[in-house]
């Protein structure tokens, strides 16, 4: 999962610097901010286990 | 037009700083031989994260929303360095790392998202940079610009790579050892 952040944040910054879809860049963002503070969450309280 | 080219270079400095601080962790990971926790790379997601509200406003003009993103990073940036502080609150219980003029990187990163939480206020309060939102046409400038995005770019793909080779596909060793690689 870690490295699905980082990945989503790459892909996320690809596409507002090689294209003009500025909208599709921030959707991808945002998820990528959930699924941070998801796995943020699972290591703070050890409730849920997100692995891939 | 000229409150316009003061934000463009504040956004432009709070790049730079991502970089550098980026930069600085990959440079202590190889120098002191430590492989990052699960919290430090976070952190470090943290950081690049914020990074991303100003290139948005560096590509398509000044937006609150943009900054708006930029915060909801530092903050949990903040969060997370701040958590990992309270891991080594109680005296005795130690730190992660080595200490870096007296304080762990982590510290150091709290104080480094507090510092982008106030730094992007006071940015969003800059009124006159929404209306005059002018491109700026120097050629070089530009290539200045477009040079930071694709280093900010690299380091993030260089992230992935480092979490990779730390955690494979699978969840993060708490204190992951030299030996820990790729799917062990």
């Amino acid at each position: 999962m870690m490295v699905l952040v980082f990945l989503l944040l790459a892909i996320a910054m690809g596409v507002i610097i090689g294209s003009s879809k500025r909208l599709w860049g921030i959707a991808i963002f945002l998820t990528d901010l959930i699924l941070a503070v998801l796995v943020f969450w699972s290591y703070a309280t050890d409730k849920i286990n997100i692995q891939l | 037009m000229k409150s316009n080219l003061i934000a463009f270079r504040l956004n432009l400095l709070e790049l730079i700083a991502v970089v550098m601080l980026i930069s600085m962790a990959i440079f202590f990971r190889f120098y002191y031989q430590e492989l990052p926790c699960p919290l430090c790379l976070l952190q470090r997601l943290g950081i690049l994260m914020t990074a991303f509200g100003f290139m948005l406003n560096l590509r398509y003009g000044f937006r609150s929303s943009h900054y708006g993103l930029s915060l909801l990073a530092a903050v949990f940036t903040a969060m997370v360095s701040g958590r990992q502080i309270l891991l080594h609150i109680i005296p005795g219980s130690g730190g992660y790392g080595q200490p870096f003029l007296g304080l762990h990187l982590y510290t150091w990163n709290f104080m480094v998202a507090s510092g982008f939480i106030i730094y992007i206020a006071i940015l969003l309060a800059i009124d006159r940079q929404y209306r005059n939102s002018v491109s700026i046409r120097s050629e070089v400038i530009q290539y200045i610009t477009y040079g930071i995005f694709y280093l900010l770019l690299l380091l993030t793909v260089l992230n992935v790579l480092s979490a990779f080779s730390i955690c494979g596909l699978k969840q993060c060793p708490d204190f992951p050892q030299p030996g820990n690689f790729l799917f062990k």
